[in-house]
């Protein structure tokens, strides 16, 4: 029996509402995979270059923070290993942040009459949407090692700590995700801010260039998580080093609690976003 | 009989402003998350009720209409049985799987394939990969779509896109049917198959059929009892007939 009341779900519990969102999520994994399929059949169907993108748009990146370097706009810095390399890793990195938040913050009102005429988990909308910025990622993986081979370099064995080390990344973009993409039901303003924002983020966080940060910047970025989930598993992968440990578990327990706070959220308030979209 | 609906006491307000319609919503759910008192039963600014007090049973088996001018709730009602939006004040009880035919082809990718649609719809509706493979035939057979199997949606006419959300729907084995109006835009032809394949799911399968029309022949066609609606309350309860003509005088 299913009782739908405005108030049944709070009188759950905090505890028991987590435990009900992995059951559901459980439940709906063939959802999940259904809707990712749908994403991944359609989405180069009407392009022009179609799976092209995923290349072209490191390469434009690293063109263009080469170019800044030569006119003198930015300084990359000191990097032991040749720039493709040092950019492509960075970029594949910082695209599952800034890629996966704009993905994700559109997945819902893009879905439009499916949340409205039919009773499903929408977290699997966000989930489902994920999975092509997964699919970018191992595609760019799979590119990184071609030019590791052509540089005559063989990547280390620290790149196969790659799904863990990214783990704490991918779940504070799915926890921001949840939220943004109820924001953004509000608003259709926020998947442009979102773009804006990740774009401002790029220059200002060491991600495309490896120059120490000093004064305001340098301070900004030691209290900003982002910046250890993505430094941290970048300098693993290339140098197998750790920096910034104590900062990288701080960080990695902060995306942990987006997560599964952005995914509450999301959860107790998706019959809502029916009346909304 | 069981009851496989109880809807007690319900009421749903909407808000006419979109941008305070999620701000309320939000606050809502924290409120609700902070154990604060959500004061659902008061309208705030811009906000009316959609439907007020609205408490009715259906029973397992049964067949039941819901008639009204347009905005009188129906279909906001339906949506509520069916769990899409939730009550703000009272309760609603639904015993056994539920299938919704709401809209026609929601739920379609355009770009996809029929065959395609099959399993993303099929998935969405709960049905799982196993029983969508078992049933693919019949719901290929009952669309009348084989030979465009492998045609984008896009590319189907309005009768056709029907015709498949509608095979979906009653091949996913539902316990409750609840049906929007959606049969309109299929031709004649398959509109009678549709209400034999609705009789034979009662007959054979005791599945509840909850209807929502504006023609009263397939209302009185298909419907045992009927719920008059009138501006979001229940006006009449009672069999179809007598319903149906209280309506149309």
């Amino acid at each position: 029996m299913t009782i739908y009341s405005s108030e049944s779900i709070y009188r759950l519990g905090i505890k028991n509402i987590i435990r009900m969102m992995f059951s559901d999520f459980r439940k709906g994994k063939e959802l999940v995979w259904r809707l990712f399929l749908r994403d991944f059949t359609s989405r180069h169907k009407q392009s022009l270059l179609g799976w092209l993108w995923i290349i072209l748009m490191p390469l434009m990146t690293m063109g263009t923070f080469l170019l800044l370097n030569m006119s003198g706009i930015i300084k990359i810095g000191r990097i032991d290993i040749p720039y493709p390399i040092f950019g492509l890793v960075s970029f594949s990195i910082w695209n599952i942040f800034s890629n996966g938040l704009t993905t994700t913050t559109s997945s819902v009102t893009g879905a439009g009459g499916l949340v409205q005429k039919i009773n499903f988990s929408k977290d699997s909308l966000v989930f489902a949407s994920f999975g092509q910025v997964v699919i970018d990622f191992l595609i760019r993986v799979a590119l990184t090692f071609g030019i590791f081979l052509l540089y005559g370099r063989i990547p280390l064995a620290s790149f196969l700590l790659f799904p863990v080390v990214l783990l704490p990344l991918v779940l504070l973009t799915l926890g921001m995700g949840m939220v943004t993409s109820l924001l953004q039901a509000i608003s259709k303003d926020v998947v442009s801010f979102v773009n804006l924002g990740t774009g401002f983020l790029l220059l200002l966080m060491p991600v495309m260039y490896s120059a120490e940060q000093v004064g305001i910047l340098g301070k900004l970025n030691a209290v900003n998580p982002l910046y250890y989930l993505v430094i941290v598993p970048r300098d693993i992968m290339l140098y197998g080093e750790i920096r910034h440990l104590a900062g990288f578990i701080v960080s990695s327990v902060f995306g942990l609690i987006v997560f599964v706070f952005g995914w509450m959220f999301f959860y107790l308030s998706q019959t809502k976003l029916a009346e909304r979209i | 009989m069981e009851n496989v609906i109880e809807v007690k006491n319900v009421s749903k307000k909407f808000c006419k402003n979109i941008k305070r319609l999620m701000m309320y919503g939000l606050m809502d759910v924290v409120r609700g998350i902070i154990n604060l008192p959500t004061h659902a039963e008061r309208l705030r600014r811009d906000e009316f009720w959609a439907l007020r007090n609205v408490s009715f049973d259906v029973k397992k088996g049964e067949s039941v209409g819901f008639i009204g001018l347009n905005g009188s709730g129906k279909s906001s009602l339906l949506k509520l049985i069916n769990g899409i939006f939730l009550p703000d004040v009272g309760e609603i009880m639904v015993q056994g799987k539920t299938g919704a035919l709401i809209e026609a082809g929601v739920g379609f990718h355009p770009s996809l394939t029929g065959r395609e649609n099959i399993y993303l719809n099929g998935t969405i509706l709960g049905m799982k990969k196993k029983e969508i493979d078992e049933r693919f035939s019949d719901i290929v057979s009952f669309a009348e779509i084989k030979e465009f199997l492998d045609t984008p949606v896009k590319n189907y006419s309005s009768g056709m896109v029907v015709r498949l959300g509608f095979s979906i729907a009653v091949h996913s084995a539902p316990d409750i049917l609840l049906i929007d109006e959606i049969l309109a835009v299929g031709d004649l032809a398959f509109q009678k198959k549709c209400f034999e394949k609705i009789k034979s799911l009662r007959r054979e399968n005791n599945v509840t059929i909850v209807f929502v029309s504006h023609d009263m022949d397939n209302i009185l066609r298909i419907c045992d009892r009927c719920i008059l609606l009138d501006r979001g309350k229940v006006k009449m309860i009672g069999e179809a007939d007598r319903v149906v003509s209280a309506y149309l005088t």
